[in-house]
């Protein structure tokens, strides 16, 4: 049982550094907003199965990347709300500050910062 | 059984660690698998090894923190709580007392079946397209229409762009036979992949038993199925691969059993279910096929196909545009798959061709059954697993619900491995 018991947390502490270096390290969303904030590129998301619902607008949004109460970095990602929505209505329902990148998205536009209508999260009103 | 876990751990990341840590660690199974296959004699020899015991205490213990919540809250703490159950059923049943070992084994069968039983009703409309496509198309049969006209509700509301459209039922007939008693019956088609975890169980534990597997081995193969920590996910999604589970280990019974007609139409159901399921069937024909007499294999032949033609009759075209559906209609990789295409969809420009993934299965199960590795039962398991996996990692669609079925068969080929090491009377 005690080797049964020491595995599994071993297992469960693995499982913790792997997120964490991940989130640490390797996070896409903070190394985007790096990217913007060096000049180095624009684009916020290009790639992605996640795409605008019919009525969505896109934001991209400057959020806390948190790990419990501790605040890792900050991410700069792209969200798909109802073009309804206000950027600061956005922003306080993902705790960040949002601008607008497209208010009718399409999926063959390649302009703004999230392009091809892409996003990676869904908010709701 | 190492090979099984290891994909096990695989399965239980989302997001980029899908590619940064699922990925080599299916790889990894790949090797496994490959590595068992080439000393797949001598099992007589080889002692239970306890860390086997570990290793299925870390897996019981990453479905602890699975990532993403799949229902309400009171469903994530039961299947979470069933997991840390998981780790220390796993500590009774490695333990010394025979009565305890006992009860943590039927514990664990009895609260994976509850909780499978339990999530079609928790969530009865789960955010995957699989489901309402399912449903759509089981409850247009039982109404007398042809299943493969019919149109699902867009559970995405256009905020999915897999690389293709799904606008038809895209799974095998026999999968609307095999569910429509339950939707008839309980209204969820879920309820058929619930009730695949106790059957796969029972399966498998009889399969182990009639080969004389070692009883702490049979236990393990029982709480690697029971504790899978994506069990919760496959039947909430609605993935069929469940069934095949119940398919092939009803093939390893009929075979360890020497009952070849039934082992005949256990294989040949097995690609009427789902389309990629080809490297049993070969690694069968080569191996228990050759010995198995023809009026079996007409009788088999015909079984599969009988779970196909009335639908081909009924309406042909729209039956074929549903069965090859997955064949057409991607344009790309999926970029969310577990495979060496899902990666280079995120991170390079070039890809591989479709059709590799099925090559390679193909390649890989002839070379295989050329190889006379199907020839005893564990080598026919082990056999289709290396040649499935193969054709995921190579594959633009690599999921979870492949590498459960790939797990389960590599968990037959670990029980039906005899002590005795000698060739099983496969197809006998």
């Amino acid at each position: 049982m005690k080797r049964v018991l020491v595995a599994a947390l071993v297992a469960l502490a693995l499982r913790g550094l792997v997120q964490l270096a991940y989130s640490t390290y390797f996070c896409p969303p903070r190394r985007t907003l790096e990217a913007v904030r060096s000049g180095a590129t624009d684009t916020v998301l290009e790639r992605g199965e996640r795409v605008a619902r019919i009525g969505d607008a896109i934001f991209t949004c400057e959020t806390e990347h948190r790990a419990g109460p501790i605040v890792l970095h900050h991410d700069l990602d792209c969200f798909c709300a109802p073009a309804t929505m206000s950027a600061e209505q956005v922003g306080d329902r993902v705790h960040g500050s949002c601008t607008v990148d497209h208010l009718a998205p399409l999926l063959a536009d390649p302009t703004g910062s999230c392009h091809f209508a892409r996003c990676n999260h869904y908010v709701t009103p | 059984m190492r090979a099984a876990a290891v994909l096990a751990v695989a399965c239980c990341f989302d997001g980029p660690l899908r590619l940064a840590v699922s990925l080599p660690l299916v790889m990894a199974s790949l090797a496994i698998s490959c590595l068992a296959l080439r000393n797949g004699d001598g099992a007589d020899v080889r002692p239970f090894p306890p860390t086997l015991w570990m290793l299925l205490a870390s897996v019981a213990a990453l479905g602890i923190a699975m990532p993403g919540n799949i229902g309400p809250l009171w469903l994530e703490l039961l299947r979470r709580g069933f997991s840390f159950f998981g780790v220390v059923a796993i500590g009774l049943v490695s333990g010394n007392s025979p009565l305890w070992r006992r009860r943590a084994l039927v514990a664990s069968v009895a609260g994976a079946t509850v909780l499978a039983f339990i999530i079609p009703a928790a969530i009865p409309n789960p955010l995957i397209d699989v489901v309402p496509w399912t449903d759509t198309a089981v409850r247009a049969f039982l109404h007398g229409v042809h299943p493969y006209t019919v149109q699902a509700p867009d559970v995405y509301r256009g905020g999915a762009d897999f690389g293709f459209v799904v606008r038809v039922y895209p799974y095998m007939p026999a999968t609307l036979l095999a569910f429509a008693p339950f939707v008839a019956g309980i209204g969820d088609f879920r309820y058929a992949l619930a009730a695949c975890v106790p059957a796969t169980i029972w399966l498998v534990r009889r399969a182990g038993r009639r080969s004389g597997a070692d009883p702490q081995l049979l236990d393990a193969a029982t709480l690697m199925i029971a504790l899978h920590p994506t069990m919760a996910v496959v039947v909430r999604s609605g993935w069929t691969e469940p069934l095949l589970g119940v398919a092939s280990a009803v093939v390893a019974v009929a075979l360890v059993e020497g009952r070849s007609g039934l082992a005949a139409i256990g294989t040949l159901l097995l690609p009427a279910l789902k389309q990629y399921a080809i490297a049993p069937v070969i690694l069968w024909a080569a191996g228990p096929g050759r010995r198995t007499r023809p009026q079996a294999w007409a009788i088999a032949a015909a079984c599969a196909a009988l779970t196909v033609f009335p639908f081909l009759l009924w309406n042909a075209q729209a039956t074929l545009d549903g069965m090859l559906f997955q064949v057409r209609a991607p344009v790309r990789p999926r970029l969310t798959s577990i495979s060496i295409p899902g990666l280079l969809a995120n991170y390079a420009s070039v890809n591989l061709p479709v059709w590799v993934s099925a090559a390679a299965q193909l390649v890989a199960s002839g070379a295989l059954a050329a190889a006379g590795i199907g020839a005893t039962v564990p080598g026919l398991y082990a056999g289709s697993a290396v040649a499935l996996l193969l054709t995921f990692v190579l594959g633009w669609q690599g999921f979870v619900n492949y590498y459960v079925w790939i797990g389960t068969l590599l968990v037959l080929a670990a029980v039906t491995d005899r002590p005795t090491g000698t060739p099983v009377s496969a197809g006998r």
